[in-house]
């Protein structure tokens, strides 16, 4: 047979007023209560709790040291050691955004330039970021390593248009990232 | 000139109408003040205790906000500093320190006691949105029908000893009626028109499961919790709250008889009726103010939101302040009847009515009620978090097959004890 | 003739629940016209508490408008009955209800003309009641005056028109137990209607009391067996 009949346990009468066990409920909670406002709560100091419980109090303790590697913040554009901006406006991450977030308007390389064969660089690369639900499939589709997802989250807009990062914004929050493949080198 | 104003004060309140007046309106002050500002003090309490039982700190960040001093300093920065500097202050010295020590360098907390005010300036200021497809003139009635009966029920409870003025005695009650328990229970049987006519004319499905829901619960536990009374107005013989009180201050709380006749065989022996019928009318009250384990009409994984789902703003804040009034009452009615209301208990009543001037000895017992009704407060947040939700079939099996015997039983029990133990 | 804040009162809520009674039978919303009965209910109640009878209100109260007209509104709800279309198709239900009204007034007018001082020519039903309140014997009138009552309980002051009658201790002693609790609360100038009322049932009615109640409880266990389904099914 696929499944087991499970019997239900047999009580004795004083179990089935259920008051043992109500009480008992009651000075378990209370127990902990008591535990919370002495300070003494379980994982206190795993959670870097503050006060009265675990709880870490945000704005004034942070826990950004914690962070694992692979935390996602928000979404950033990267430019390489060697200065070029990375993307090349495959539109990748604007197809795969789940969110829709991603707008990016595709420009070519003048002639002429050092980096003329990447031939294609946004003109203007946009994330909504109150669209945004850091999922990170940007990173994963971006066939060049121009779009990652940083550490930091702390992000506050104080109006519509703020929230919308252009293409300057997101090179700014980015920044150069080391240790890339350099895949338009010169020998290419 | 002050002279001719006390003489008038004196004329007036010899005229024992007019003192009678008076000193009703000031009662109907006190109560309504109390039971009101109950709503936002068990709000807070709620969340407070759920906090520390759930190892959080609770409400803790609305504050009187500093950011009214800005205008002392720069906008963007931080105000204290500027407002030290506004003043001429060092960053570090005595005054700031302290200041610092008082958490004044921020938003002033105030344990959070402002989160009460700021949710209900919330609720005041949010859209009131009445969906097109309600039943409008009971849809707008509904929450009122909710809030009314809880706080028109308050009206009865003695909530401090006989006051004695050069006048007459003022007691501390309301409306001292003699029928003080089914005058509650006959109102706040009224308050299930509010949740049914809200279901109904929410014109929407679970809404209106919600209001069916509560009605049969709310009729179902009426009965367990009219019935676990008789023994206890049996032991009183009276029906009169004030006197209820006072007997219980004389000769023990009810289910606390350590002093004067509370010390006897025959009320040792009556603690068996007595404790069955404090569990069950306490399981009731919890029934009747729709709180957990028995907040079956608002059972958010089977019902949404219950009869509440389509309202918004300030109506829906008076079904919570219903909620909330009905949990006052009900513990209010529960502190009357069991614990001694407003007696402070252990013969200090007697103590302090031979030692002490009258009205101290009333403010006492004022102070003393108000700590009960505290303490009560903080055991619904209690129960809520260590009690699960109840199936809808267990409440009403709990209702019918257990607590309806179980106090046809008790009378029995207790008139058997009352006849022959003497 | 002098006139008192109860008279008014009682005038108010006696038009108030002809008023809603009324607008129960014309309201064409089933909703609406349980609501109206409730809230005449609740006229009817208040009617009795300006009688004194605080017990039979708040009966009235909890019982009508808590728990039955609930189940009424729970009933017309959970059913969903649209409006009326029509009230008066047949003629033959039109005539029948009317006879039965008839006969209803008929015994009710009985019943009001023979109650204990109703031929007394007095203006206001309360001093009828008030007249009333001597043939349950509590105690004699000697002198109605003001004089007397006031003072002792504030029931008396608001309430002037109901003044309790003196009372005589030689008197009630005769009907109840000196240690009674009834004896002690009319020795204090109170009216206790619900000590009156469960002594009267429980002793002139005993029997009758009795028989009603088993009748009811047949009636529910009837019910309960009705509505349970056939085992094995």
């Amino acid at each position: 047979m696929a499944f087991k009949t499970v019997k239900r346990p047999k009580l004795s009468i004083g179990e089935r007023f259920y008051l043992k066990s109500v009480l008992g409920g009651l000075w378990l909670t209370l127990k902990h209560l008591i535990l919370a406002l002495l300070g003494k709560s379980r994982n206190k100091k795993d959670m870097a709790g503050t006060q009265i419980g675990v709880t870490m109090q945000y704005p004034e303790t942070r826990w950004d040291d914690h962070l694992p590697e692979y935390y996602r913040g928000y979404p950033t554009l990267v430019k390489g050691e060697d200065g070029r901006e990375r993307c090349v406006s495959c539109q990748l991450c604007e197809f795969i955004c789940p969110a829709r977030a991603i707008t990016i308007t595709p420009g070519e390389i003048p002639e002429g330039s050092s980096w003329d064969k990447v031939e294609k660089a946004p003109k203007e690369f946009q994330i909504d970021m109150l669209r945004c639900i850091y999922c990170g499939m940007c990173e994963e589709a971006c066939p060049e390593q121009a779009i990652f997802m940083s550490q930091d989250y702390l992000l506050t807009p104080m109006n519509k248009e703020e929230a919308i990062h252009n293409k300057a914004k997101l090179y700014e929050l980015g920044g150069t990232k080391k240790g890339l493949i350099n895949k338009w080198n010169q020998y290419k | 000139m002050i002279d001719s104003i006390l003489t008038f004060c004196d004329d007036v309140l010899s005229n024992p109408v007019w003192f009678y007046v008076i000193t009703l309106l000031i009662k109907l002050v006190i109560c309504f003040a109390v039971t009101i500002l109950f709503i936002p003090v068990s709000v807070y309490i709620e969340r407070r205790v759920a906090a520390w039982i759930q190892d959080r700190v609770g409400p803790n960040r609305a504050g009187i906000p500093l950011t009214i001093f800005r205008r002392f300093g720069a906008k963007s920065d931080l105000p204290f500093k500027k407002t030290l500097d506004y003043f001429g202050l060092p960053h570090d010295g005595k005054i700031a320190n302290i200041c610092r020590y008082l958490r004044l360098d921020k938003d002033i907390p105030i344990f959070g006691l402002v989160q009460p005010m700021v949710d209900g300036g919330k609720l005041f200021l949010k859209q009131d949105f009445t969906p097109p497809f309600v039943r409008r003139l009971y849809f707008w009635i509904a929450p009122m029908l909710v809030l009314a009966p809880p706080l028109m029920t308050a009206a009865v409870i003695p909530f401090a000893g006989d006051l004695e003025t050069s006048y007459g005695n003022v007691n501390m009650a309301v409306a001292n009626l003699s029928i003080g328990p089914l005058w509650v229970f006959a109102l706040s049987s009224l308050s299930v028109y509010g949740l049914v006519l809200a279901g109904w004319s929410s014109n929407s499905k679970f809404p209106f499961l919600g209001g069916v829901r509560s009605s049969a619960q709310m009729i179902s536990y009426e009965i367990s919790m009219g019935l676990s009374i008789i023994p206890v107005l049996m032991i009183y013989g009276t029906m009169d709250l004030s006197n209820i009180v006072s007997y219980q201050a004389d000769n023990g709380w009810l289910v606390l008889p350590l002093w004067g006749d509370g010390l006897s065989a025959e009320r040792w022996l009556l603690m068996i009726p007595v404790v069955i019928s404090f569990i069950i009318f306490l399981t009731s009250v919890f029934a009747e103010a729709n709180r957990t384990p028995f907040d079956m009409s608002e059972c958010e994984t089977d019902l949404v939101g219950g009869y509440h789902t389509e309202y918004s703003s300030m109506k829906f804040a008076q079904f919570f302040m219903g909620e909330y009034a009905a949990m006052i009452v009900g513990s209010a009615l529960v502190i009357t009847l069991f614990l001694g209301g407003w007696s402070i208990g252990f013969g200090i009543d007697a103590w302090l009515n031979e030692n002490v001037a009258n009205w101290v000895a009333v403010l006492c017992q004022f102070i003393v009620y108000v700590l009960k009704l505290l303490f009560f407060a903080f055991f619904f947040v209690w129960v809520r978090w260590t009690l699960p939700r109840f199936r809808y079939d267990q409440v009403m099996k709990l209702g019918w097959l257990v607590f309806f015997e179980l106090a046809v039983i008790n009378i029995f029990i207790t008139a058997a004890i009352l006849y022959f133990v003497k | 003739m002098d006139i008192f804040a109860s008279d008014i009162l009682f005038y108010i809520f006696g038009a108030l629940a002809v008023l809603l009674s009324l607008m129960v039978v014309f309201l064409r919303n089933p909703v609406s016209s349980a609501m109206m009965m409730a809230l005449s209910f609740g006229a009817v109640a208040a009617i009795m508490f300006g009688l004194g009878a605080h017990f039979l209100g708040i009966l009235q109260i909890l019982v009508y408008s808590g728990a039955i007209m609930v189940l009424f509104a729970f009933i017309i709800m959970l059913l969903n009955v649209k409006e009326e279309s029509s009230p008066l198709k047949n003629r033959w239900s039109v005539a029948l209800g009317v006879l039965i009204a008839a006969l209803f007034i008929g015994q009710l007018s009985g019943i009001v003309f023979t109650l204990p001082g109703a031929g007394e020519q007095c203006g206001c039903p309360l001093a009828n009641a008030e007249k009333a309140w001597d043939d349950l014997q509590i105690g004699q009138t000697t002198e109605k005056t003001a004089e007397k009552t006031v003072c002792s309980a504030f029931g008396n002051v608001v309430r002037p028109a109901i003044q309790l009658p003196a009372i005589d201790p030689a008197l009630s002693a005769a009907k109840f137990d000196k240690t009674s609790n009834i004896r002690k609360e009319i020795d204090n100038g109170e009216f206790p209607d619900t000590a009156l009322l469960g002594n009267t049932l429980y002793s002139k009615y005993n029997r009758a009391l009795v028989i009603t109640g088993l009748a009811l409880l047949v009636a529910s266990i009837g019910v309960v067996v009705l509505s349970r389904r056939p085992s094995g099914k």
